[in-house]
């Protein structure tokens, strides 16, 4: 147990440092970049550098990405799509957890004959290309209709959630030992009595990784949100979408940045609060193989 | 008795009272009963301030104009398709005049308003290429609501000027101007490489080259057509664009290469109307700060194309009623007049007169006027496959530096007729 | 079969509208794609059947050769730089670390960062006229270049530039998880033994840790293979469509370019390349499952 055994050398210790803060430096630049130019007035923008700090902190884009931005004839700025994209993640992601590790207990811990085969078949779907077989989806909530509202964008995302989700949770439950679930068996506990009292609670882990993908991923959402929520629904990228996405006259940026840093901020946040948890979720088996 | 009579007349007033409240309600009802939700792209300040004249005229004549506007047109067109395929189609939406119209109404998805066309005489104030563009198997299925020109190229006056050259009237002659543009120290040509404004700048070389003959043929899609000596004419004068562009053009979007004409340091861009409107919103005034003409070569000519609110089929009586009412209202001459002013292009109707419109805009609808001289413009008649396969073809032309006439026009002959 | 019922019924019962949902939607939706790559579909369906002619298309067509070439070269680099990238970064993390929760957090952002929000930053940032370029070049540097999106051969290297910067931090986090899972005990015995740490980590952990980089693999392909939103918002396929990508190919053609047929027929071109990659990791799985049925003499 000599000193050089357990403390590496300094140039070590220094080249390890440099290596983990210029990556720091790399993966904040384009955030960096966002903060400023959201707080910029155009004047400064036009003629400064795009890395130059703002000359005060100008929070007027904010507010005028908020409240006062003009998505097409309404100029209500993104607001009304926060509030559109709550209610579109909440229902979606509680409804897509739920059914994932329903089925990824049923799949793991119930080997029914031709489990296996109805797990593969469920996983496979996460490689449909989305963007193809949306319009045959469209037309079979239209000849029921669905289409256009609220439960059809959750439904959506519940669907096209499923095989992640399934293959997430069936990873997370093989790996919890057999021997409690055949003493839960032959202590009489049935197929729900088992799930509830006995895997939830084992689940936080992986229920933790399956929140924050979720969120993210649902939250981020621009083309199911516009062809599935209906008008009144539009999530939150869609009206971003309308007011950086104009091709006329002048482009104001710092309103656009302030724009987007709105929309990207529940992701965000959800990722600075808990990203330790994911680490750990994440050690908890739910990606072994 | 007080007490017991107190309920009775309470109750019949409150009977009556509720009987007004439901005459009132039927009433504003049948008001807001001619509610139409129309789906559009135009979400730019001009833009949205055209709607905004469309939504009162509309307003005024009893209805309620309910509006989604979606930006970007690729998107919103993505939107608008799945909409109209839902079951669950707006009362009307935006599509440009083109092929996707007639698409469209083969499906049946689109509606039917050939009563308010014949009632209005539409035939007797909108060009006869509009109107066709609007019509299928001889059913009006869109209103046309703006019409826009392929052919305009934008210059600055001042530019042209300390060159020592003038307005050139051919495309030879605005080929030797640029030689001596780009002489005195100027960019000749404003635009940005990519692939579609190349497309649309070899689109005005093949008409300023061979007129109205070639340039039909070229939009029926017939691949001959870059067989023809002026396809190689304009092949070799788009090959020269190479030399007298700025270094900045990369990539660059169309209006920060109108701003090279705005601040005089190039002499052309070939763009749509909509160019105007930048020079407009930054205080140019047409003819002192910036020129306009027409494509050397065809000034006689007025390429249009433009965009129409199709009406969506099956959909209930009241919607129907609606559909009628919002052709009439976008139809209407002063809407057409007020809409044209505020989105800086011309109206579709012939019959408005040209006061306070700027010269530009008057020349137009002097064109637009005779019948001889407006032509369907490429976007009009050519199907997006195609547009989009000669696009890509262009695009990989201009990427190849050494590439020569001869093999370009094969490319682009070969991209047709496989899109077609 | 009634005592499969009695013992399975509710697991069964209960994946059951999984199961329908999977095949209706799913595998139905594919059928139906699958149906209309043989029609002359534009921009609705049109189901007359027309035979291999989208598939001849393709075959010629030099667009879609360029986004099929962009998605190897695109999905190849995305995979090795992720995992090198992570690794180096889950490896040097692992080093008790001062603040390593601030770094995990700076390198796991991005991930809440949607694609297009991803695509447009970048596209600020790699703009010859105000991004990092004119940065270095201000810096002295003046005959700096950095202007991958002009240029035909680099940029789809922007796209795997904005895609590394986006996905790294999850491969790290993953990889991060795995190497927190190894016991110490491996560590201790090999300092005793003398074996440097390099050797260590190639000959001893990457084993270990083979199916969670696995799982970095399939993971990371999925991205390249859906890419879309990010090529839109950051090259928009081009210049030209030099950075085209088979997601994207499949999207214009099914809107603007109003034919459903033929993006139909690439979308099945695609999945028919992906069964092609998962044929292997398929068979071996299946060979695995029935040495282990042998074994346990079913």
């Amino acid at each position: 147990m000599t000193r050089s055994a357990n403390r590496p050398p300094l140039a070590a210790r220094i080249a390890l440092y440099a290596f983990l803060l210029s990556a720091a430096a790399f993966f904040l630049l384009p955030l960096y970049v966002m903060v400023i130019t959201s707080l910029k007035t155009m004047p400064e923008l036009r003629d400064g550098s795009m890395l130059a700090l703002p000359q005060g902190l100008n929070f007027e884009a904010w507010a005028n990405a908020w409240s006062s931005a003009c998505t097409g004839l309404e100029c209500k700025g993104i607001a009304p799509g926060f509030f559109n994209s709550l209610q579109i993640v909440v229902p979606s992601v509680v409804l897509s957890i739920t059914v994932g590790a329903i089925n990824g207990y049923a799949l793991a811990m119930w080997k029914f004959p031709h489990a296996d085969k109805v797990a593969t078949l469920i996983a496979l779907g996460v490689f449909i290309p989305y963007q193809v077989v949306m319009l045959p989806i469209i037309k079979m909530f239209g000849a029921v209709g669905l289409q256009g509202s609220l439960p059809a964008i959750v439904l959506v995302h519940v669907l096209f959630g499923l095989p992640f989700m399934t293959l997430l949770f069936r990873n997370f439950y093989t790996s919890v030992p057999g021997d409690l679930m055949r003493a839960a068996v032959m202590d009489g506990g049935g197929f729900w009595a088992i799930f509830i009292h006995i895997m939830l609670p084992l689940s936080t882990n992986v229920m933790l990784v399956a929140l924050i993908l979720q969120v993210t991923g649902i939250w981020n959402d621009f083309l199911l949100g516009l062809m599935f929520a209906g008008r009144d629904n539009v999530p939150m990228t869609v009206q971003l979408n309308n007011i950086v996405n104009v091709s006329f006259g002048e482009v104001r940026h710092n309103v656009n940045m302030a724009a987007t840093l709105l929309t990207a901020i529940p992701p965000l946040l959800v990722y600075f609060v808990s990203g330790k948890y994911f680490v750990r979720g994440v050690t908890a088996g739910a990606t072994k193989g | 008795m007080p007490q017991a009579h107190a309920p009775v007349r309470f109750s019949r007033l409150a009977l009556r009272a509720s009987a007004l409240a439901a005459t009132a309600l039927v009433f504003s009802g049948m008001a807001s009963a001619q509610t139409i939700e129309v789906m559009h792209w135009w979400t730019s300040a001009s833009e949205s301030a055209a709607v905004k004249v469309l939504a009162e005229t509309y307003g005024a004549a009893g209805g309620t104009w309910k509006d989604t506007a979606i930006a970007g047109t690729g998107v919103a067109q993505k939107a608008i398709i799945a909409r109209l395929s839902s079951g669950n189609p707006p009362g009307a939406s935006m599509f440009n005049f083109g092929k996707r119209i007639d698409e469209m109404a083969s499906e049946g998805l689109l509606g039917d308003i050939s009563d308010v066309a014949q009632r209005d005489k539409w035939a007797a104030s909108v060009p006869a290429p509009i109107l066709q563009a609007v019509t299928y198997k001889g059913k009006v299925v869109a209103v046309p609501v703006t019409v826009a020109g392929v052919n305009w190229v934008w210059f600055s006056p001042k530019v042209l000027k300390t060159a020592g050259v003038a307005a050139p009237k051919t495309m030879d002659e605005m080929f030797a101007a640029a030689d001596k543009i780009k002489a005195a120290g100027f960019t000749p040509f404003a635009i940005g490489t990519q692939a579609w404004q190349l497309n649309w700048l070899y689109g005005n070389l093949l008409l300023g080259n061979g007129g109205r003959a070639v340039y039909e043929q070229f939009t029926k899609a017939d691949p001959a057509v870059y067989a023809t000596p002026s396809a190689a004419k304009a092949m070799e004068h788009l090959l020269r664009v190479r030399g007298l562009i700025d270094p900045a053009a990369t990539n660059r979007s169309w209006n920060d290469s109108t701003n090279l004409v705005m601040t005089d340091r190039a002499a052309f861009q070939f763009m749509g109307d909509w160019a105007k409107g930048e020079f407009l919103s930054a205080g140019k005034k047409p003819g002192v700060d910036f020129g306009c003409m027409l494509t050397p070569g065809a000034q006689d000519l007025y390429v249009v194309m433009g965009d129409a609110f199709a009406m969506s089929g099956k959909v209930n009586a009241e919607t129907a009623a609606a559909q009628k009412k919002l052709a009439a209202a976008v139809m209407d001459p002063r809407a057409q007049r007020r809409f044209a002013l505020a989105k800086g292009s011309i109206p579709v109707r012939t019959d408005v007169p040209s006061v306070g419109f700027d010269e530009c805009a008057v020349n137009a609808m002097k064109l637009m006027a005779d019948p001889k001289a407006v032509v369907a413009g490429a976007p009009i008649v050519l199907s997006g496959d195609v547009n989009g396969a000669i696009t890509d073809a262009i695009g990989k032309i201009w990427a190849t530096p050494s590439i020569k006439p001869d093999a370009a026009l094969q490319m682009l002959a070969s991209a047709m007729k496989a899109a077609k | 079969m009634k005592r499969t019922w009695r013992r399975f019924g509710p697991a069964m019962l209960a994946i059951s509208p999984s199961l329908l949902a999977a095949l209706v939607f799913f595998y139905g939706c594919i059928g139906w794609m699958i149906y209309i790559s043989f029609t002359r579909s534009k921009l609705v369906p049109n189901y007359e059947w027309q035979g291999a002619v989208q598939y001849t298309r393709l075959a010629s067509d030099e667009r879609w050769h360029t986004a099929l070439g962009n998605l190897v070269v695109f999905g190849g680099l995305l995979v090795i730089l992720s995992l090198a990238i992570g690794a180096l970064l889950a490896v040097f993390l692992d080093q008790k670390v001062r603040f390593e929760g601030v770094l995990r957090t700076v390198y796991l952002y991005p991930l809440s960062i949607s694609y297009v929000v991803t695509g447009l930053v970048w596209q600020w940032l790699l703009n010859p006229e105000f991004g990092l370029q004119k940065i270095v070049r201000d810096l002295g540097f003046t005959t700096f270049e950095f202007n991958w999106l002009a240029d035909p051969d680099r940029a789809i290297y922007a796209v795997l530039l904005a895609a590394l910067w986006h996905g790294s931090g999850l491969v790290m986090a993953i990889l991060l998880a795995g190497l927190r899972g190894i016991d110490g005990e491996i560590w201790r015995a090999s300092r005793i033994d003398g074996i440097p740490a390099w050797r260590m980590y190639w000959h001893v952990i990457v084993p270990m840790l083979a199916p969670v980089i696995a799982t970095c693999v399939v993971l990371l392909s999925l991205n390249a293979l859906r890419a879309y939103d990010l090529v839109v918002a950051l090259t928009g396929g081009g210049p030209g469509y030099a950075s085209d990508l088979p997601g994207k190919y499949v999207v214009d053609f099914s809107s603007e370019r109003s034919n459903l047929g033929l993006a139909a027929a690439a979308a099945v071109e695609m999945l028919a390349l992906l069964a092609l990659l998962l044929l292997p990791q398929a068979v071996m799985g299946w060979r695995k499952r029935r040495a282990e049925r042998l074994a346990a003499g079913h």
